[in-house]
């Protein structure tokens, strides 16, 4: 027992490198497909991930992964042509930091479905409002955006993320957070300031998903406040994590790869009833694996 | 001139008021009784908005006589749904917290699967007609449509008669001691799977109602139809307070004025911004809602 568990520790101390080092070789031998599906299912681990972060361990479920998934998309659109791409990325990063703390004060002091519905109408929100300026204001609809591969980008920003998620778990505001999701009122009680924590960990978790956004934006070359709001991006992220397992973070990166699978599978087999056909393996995933499949995986091995 | 226009505001935004708060009391009974948050409450309104249109372009059938049908008959929609799916769930999850969790996620795969069904039956195409006009009616020199009086009217009178069977019925009350002691009530003998699968069904029921009289008042539906009035509904259960019906009415009114106001002083694309917007200042100063106990 014990030295199985070693063994599985240094694997996964180790197994992260080897898995960037064959990734980032990737595109001198897949093909072109096969490139812009990984980017896709890297991007889905990263937002996952994120999302997990805060809403998984503190178990106040954000709706809102869009709204800054979005801003993101929606930042890059707007700064790529004066800026250079890396600098966008960071103003990407700190705009929704900065964004997600104001809307983290505001929001978290709501509890439960409170708070889940604040933040899917934040998405639904900015969406109304840019729809509204563009048509308005500029009148144009949606704006274009010099593509470029995003794959290096997202390769990077993605692992970026796992990495250090890794070690937030580790601090006082990983901890603190976990703390949170255990028993919010017990942590109160051992003198963890819960509201600075909780408004630091959500700002965190939107800080990566926009940064998400920033560079998955060039992928499209069009963008308009649907594409970039889709409630689809706040829905995918829980259900991934879901699917995977909450509490490990392994589970929200198995969640994605496979949901993300399956989605280019139906896409590509049944074009017409696809939407259709994920809306009901959506349910089933929730009917039938409450605790996630790594959660039962590693149940049924021990 | 001025006179004019408060007139309109005043009127125009009571009518609203009034459908709105139709939209939103099936989802504050549906959440405040079975704890689960029906996302897709605004496709089941859809979904009685298309067989509003297709009993009246099919049949011939007035939508104030085919929403006599549309409601039973959805009614028996929302109980296999709640039997064939949700009660599964309810069954696995292990705390209060879980289930609404789960409940969210899964019924927006049902959100997902009911727009995506509609899409492909009866194609992204924006539908339209024409009820036969009852012509117009004059309230203090403004002129309304008839129709729309009627429509507030009936969204008032199944308000009443909601109110009714929630106060005086013995299933009724039963479901209003759900919504305060859950636990209370299943000691008391009270058959809380049975109660739940009804109140998710009357839920139903209700939002197919707003989406036949809605289908009146909107120029056109479509499949997507659904999502902003999901959002209403939601902004509603929240400022009302869960489970509360006099706050949803009073709620209703609120953002109806509001929505009207808005889209005749600022701009009908600003709606659900300006909606939004103040939802957001009132939890700031009562978190709990606007009308909570």
């Amino acid at each position: 027992m014990n030295l199985t568990n070693i063994k599985l520790s240094t694997l996964f101390k180790f197994s992260p490198i080897l898995i960037f080092v064959v990734l980032a070789c990737a595109p001198f031998f897949a093909k072109a497909y096969h490139l812009a599906l990984l980017t896709s299912v890297l991007c889905w681990i990263g937002l996952a991930i994120s999302w997990h972060f805060f809403s998984g361990t503190t178990k106040y479920v954000s709706l809102g992964s869009a709204a800054f998934f979005g801003i993101g998309v929606y930042i890059t659109a707007i700064f790529s042509k004066s800026m250079p791409f890396p600098l966008v990325l960071v103003l990407a990063a700190a705009i929704n930091f900065l964004f997600a703390l104001c809307v983290g004060l505001v929001t978290l002091r709501l509890k439960g479905i409170y708070f889940a519905i604040l933040t899917f109408g934040l998405a639904e929100l900015l969406n109304n409002a840019i729809l509204f300026w563009e048509m308005q204001v500029t009148g144009t609809r949606g704006r274009f955006v010099t593509p470029i591969d995003v794959y290096y980008p997202i390769l990077i920003i993605t692992f970026v993320i796992i990495v250090s998620i890794l070690l937030l778990r580790r601090t006082k505001l990983g901890l603190g957070l976990r703390m949170i999701g255990e028993s919010e009122d017990a942590a109160i009680h051992f003198g963890v300031n819960t509201t600075l924590y909780k408004v630091l960990g959500f700002a965190v978790s939107s800080m990566f998903m926009g940064l998400l956004g920033a560079a998955f934006a060039p992928r499209w070359g069009y963008i308009d406040s649907g594409i970039a709001f889709n409630s689809l991006y706040s829905f995918m992220p829980a259900i991934m994590t879901l699917f995977g397992g909450a509490g490990r973070v392994i589970g929200p990166v198995v969640g994605a790869i496979v949901i993300s699978l399956l989605e280019e599978y139906l896409l590509t087999t049944f074009k017409d009833y696809f939407m259709i056909i994920l809306g009901g393996i959506m349910i089933i995933i929730i009917l039938a694996l409450p605790e996630g499949l790594t959660g039962k995986l590693l149940r049924k091995s021990t | 001139m001025i006179p004019q226009i408060t007139l309109d505001i005043i009127i125009g935004g009571a009518i609203l008021g009034a459908v709105y708060s139709l939209v939103a009391v099936g989802l504050n009974l549906q959440y405040g009784v079975t704890r689960i948050l029906n996302v897709a409450h605004g496709d089941f309104l859809m979904i009685g908005a298309y067989l509003a249109y297709f009993s009246f372009t099919l049949l011939h059938l007035n939508p104030f006589a085919s929403i006599i049908i549309i409601g039973p008959f959805m009614f028996l929609i929302g109980f296999l749904v709640y039997t064939l799916i949700l009660r599964r769930m309810v069954k696995s999850s292990k705390s209060g917290e879980e289930l609404e969790f789960r409940s969210l996620l899964l019924c927006f795969g049902l959100a997902f699967v009911i727009q995506n069904l509609a899409m492909v039956l009866w194609t992204a195409n924006y539908r339209g007609y024409e009820v036969p006009s009852l012509g117009m009616i004059d309230i203090f020199g403004v002129n309304f449509e008839m129709n729309r009086v009627i429509i507030a009217l009936i969204s008032i009178i199944i308000n009443i008669f909601l109110y009714l069977f929630l106060r005086f019925t013995k299933l009724g009350v039963a479901m209003r001691a759900t919504v305060d002691q859950p636990i209370g009530c299943q000691l008391v003998g009270v058959n809380i799977f049975n109660l739940c699968a009804l109140s998710f069904s009357l839920g139903i029921l209700l939002a197919a109602w707003a989406g036949t009289l809605i289908s009146v008042l909107s120029p056109t539906i479509n499949p997507f139809m659904g999502s902003p009035y999901t959002l209403v509904a939601l902004v509603l259960v929240i400022l009302a307070g869960i489970g509360s019906f006099k706050g949803n009415i009073a709620g209703g009114f609120v953002i109806g004025y509001l929505s009207y106001i808005t889209m005749r002083v600022i701009h009908p694309a600003l709606t659900l911004v300006v909606v939004y917007a103040v939802l957001i200042l009132i939890l700031l100063i009562k978190p709990k809602g606007l009308f909570a106990r």
